[in-house]
């Protein structure tokens, strides 16, 4: 399924080149000015070239409807783009591997399993195969990954400030904090090239919320863990990410009939941008340089009033050339 | 009147007796009229209680043995004893030979739900066979099959083998894809996909799919045995008591049919909560 590309360096885990979507949507029959079937195409962004180091904490932004869960699948390998290609450490995407990692807001967890037996089944999986899992009571090498596994997962548990006995719990029994938590060690454990989340903690409080994300940069830091995090929050994709990459669909075109779709307009170096070593302080959010690169951004990214020029993308981070 | 409010906390005393009233009232009511119809040239229609109890010895309990009897009518005497037992145990025979059957309908729908080419095969043809009333398919069924046991549990079979795959299939579709990706970030292959993450999801609410069906094929089942049987409960009730409007045996038999399902039902819907209890917070 994946094809080696030698020429590029090994050190980009997450690259694309000039990627485009465009959805064909389905035909609709006109009736004004002559019968006839109309097929409308979508094209959400085009011309999205990206390379992401091993290591980065990459936040990507953006509006709502601007692509951010499309750019999220395409590198998860769960859609494909129409032009221009997707790699994850080399190999081209074809499909949904180990080699990434996600969190969803929900359904991360499989709600038949137990916290312990959601973490342990990566593990599972990936040692057994599916005629072993068919006679496992026959077999006694799956009942011995599987106690292996279940003996991980445990010791895991601590490590996600969690309780020996949450083990046993069902994930519809933990607050919606723990089950990101069970879902970030469940992905974590198969230490994956890159750890793909798509709006993780949009769903919790926001005192959860500010637990979760210090949580998850201490996670990164001690698995050595590349994240690409997808928000619609800007003050989250700052205070994360070492990279913050802007979407956008408010954008103005130089000629005529350019516009199509979203565009990246800002690719950031945050920590060069507010002159603090990564990982940062909380305190950092209260900053003048963070409250500056958040208005600059907002202004860029978010403001549908604001289009700047192509000119005018701040796209000054290093990795982008 | 607490108790009759929305968010009424009945205690269990009191759900029971609430369970019972209906009951009660159907048993009393049954009493009433047929002590009413006794002495009636009606009342062999609506047998009392007394002949009801009479009727549940003869068929339940060991035949006494007349001072002399030839070996003839011993012979028959032993055949006619336990007759109620013998019978359920020819019709749950069958029942079970056609739940072999309707289980594969399960794998069958996981794929169903998991592969499009399988969903496109499967979906169209599975709505239409569901849509075919397996009674119409009796005498064709009798006629190419013979009137023996193929026929009997091919008719179960046929009348809710499309349904527990359609509704397999209904319940896999509606899994979120987002698992499938998340169970192929973990190191599952596409092989695996049905067995091991659609099929434990959906499994309990297809067994109780399959509990709600437990009704439908018991019609179908005693609709084959009215057909032609040696035994069973719907040949003794079509064709033996039918014939000699043995009402009372009727109604013992019916009583006998109902409770077992019900208990049959019950201990499924038991296991069920037992056994899975993620299910209560899906």
């Amino acid at each position: 399924m994946i094809a080696t590309t030698p020429t590029e360096p090994p050190d980009w885990v997450v690259q694309m080149r000039e990627v485009e979507v465009t959805y064909r949507a389905n035909p609709q029959l006109k009736l004004a000015g002559g019968i006839r079937l109309e097929r409308k195409s979508i094209t959400i962004f085009q011309g999205i070239n990206l390379k992401i180091r091993r290591g980065e904490f990459t936040t990507i932004v953006g509006p709502s409807g601007c692509g951010k869960s499309t750019l999220f699948r395409l590198i998860l390998g769960s859609q494909f783009p129409t032009r221009g290609e997707v790699f994850v450490n080399g190999g081209s995407v074809q499909h949904v591997t180990p080699k990434t990692g996600i969190v969803y807001q929900k359904y991360s967890l499989f709600p038949h399993l137990t916290v312990a037996e959601n973490i342990a089944l990566g593990p599972l999986l990936q040692q057994t195969g599916m005629i072993e899992s068919l006679v496992r009571g026959i077999g006694p090498r799956y009942r011995k990954v599987k106690k292996e596994a279940h003996e991980e997962a445990f010791a895991l548990l601590g490590n996600v400030g969690m309780k020996e006995d949450d083990g046993n719990k069902f994930p519809h029994e933990l607050s919606g904090g723990m089950q990101q938590r069970v879902a970030i060690a469940q992905a974590t454990i198969m230490k994956p090239e890159v750890l793909l989340m798509d709006e993780p903690f949009g769903a919790l409080d926001h005192s959860t919320r500010e637990d979760m994300q210090l949580f998850i940069l201490e996670q990164a830091a001690q698995n050595g863990l590349t994240v690409i995090f997808v928000t619609h929050d800007l003050d989250e994709a700052l205070y994360l990410g070492s990279r913050v990459i802007g979407l956008s669909q408010y954008w103005t075109a130089d000629s005529p009939g350019q516009q199509i779709g979203a565009r990246i307009v800002t690719d950031r170096d945050v920590s060069a941008a507010l002159g603090v070593s990564y990982p940062r302080p909380n305190t950092v959010i209260d900053s003048p340089a963070f409250r500056q690169l958040r208005r600059k951004v907002h202004q860029d990214v978010l403001d549908s009033t604001h289009r700047q020029p192509i000119a005018d993308f701040d796209l000054d981070h290093p990795d982008r050339s | 009147m607490r108790f009759l409010r929305t968010d009424a906390k009945i205690p269990w005393g009191g759900k029971l007796a609430l369970a019972l009233l209906p009951i009660l009232i159907l048993c009393f009511a049954y009493a009433k009229r047929s002590s009413e119809l006794a002495g009636t040239d009606r009342a062999k229609l609506m047998p009392t209680a007394g002949k009801l109890v009479d009727a549940v010895k003869n068929v339940a309990l060991p035949l006494p043995a007349p001072e002399r009897e030839t070996a003839r009518r011993k012979e028959l005497r032993l055949e006619s004893q336990f007759m109620i037992f013998k019978d359920t145990f020819a019709s749950f025979k069958r029942m079970a030979w056609a739940m072999a059957i309707i289980l594969i309908a399960v794998p069958l729908g996981t794929m169903m739900g998991s592969y499009p080419w399988t969903e496109s095969l499967g979906k169209t043809i599975m709505v239409i066979l569901s849509m075919i009333p397996a009674l119409a398919l009796l005498s064709i069924l009798f006629l190419t099959l013979g009137t023996g046991e193929v026929a009997k549990v091919g008719l179960i079979a046929l009348g809710v083998f499309p349904l527990v795959c359609l509704d397999t299939y209904l319940r896999a579709k509606a899994l979120p894809r987002e698992q499938f990706f998340k169970a192929q970030s973990l190191g599952a292959y596409e092989l695996e996909m049905p067995w091991r993450v659609v099929f434990p999801q959906i499994w309990p609410n297809v067994l109780n799919t399959i509990r709600l069906n437990l009704g439908i094929m018991a019609v179908l089942m005693i609709a084959g045995e009215s057909i032609s049987a040696e035994a069973g409960i719907g040949y003794r009730i079509f064709i033996k008591f039918y014939r000699t409007t043995a009402m009372d045996s009727t109604i013992v038999y019916v009583i006998w049919l109902t409770l077992l399902m019900f208990l049959l039902d019950l201990a499924i819907s038991l296991w069920i909560k037992h056994r899975y209890k993620w299910l209560a917070g899906t």
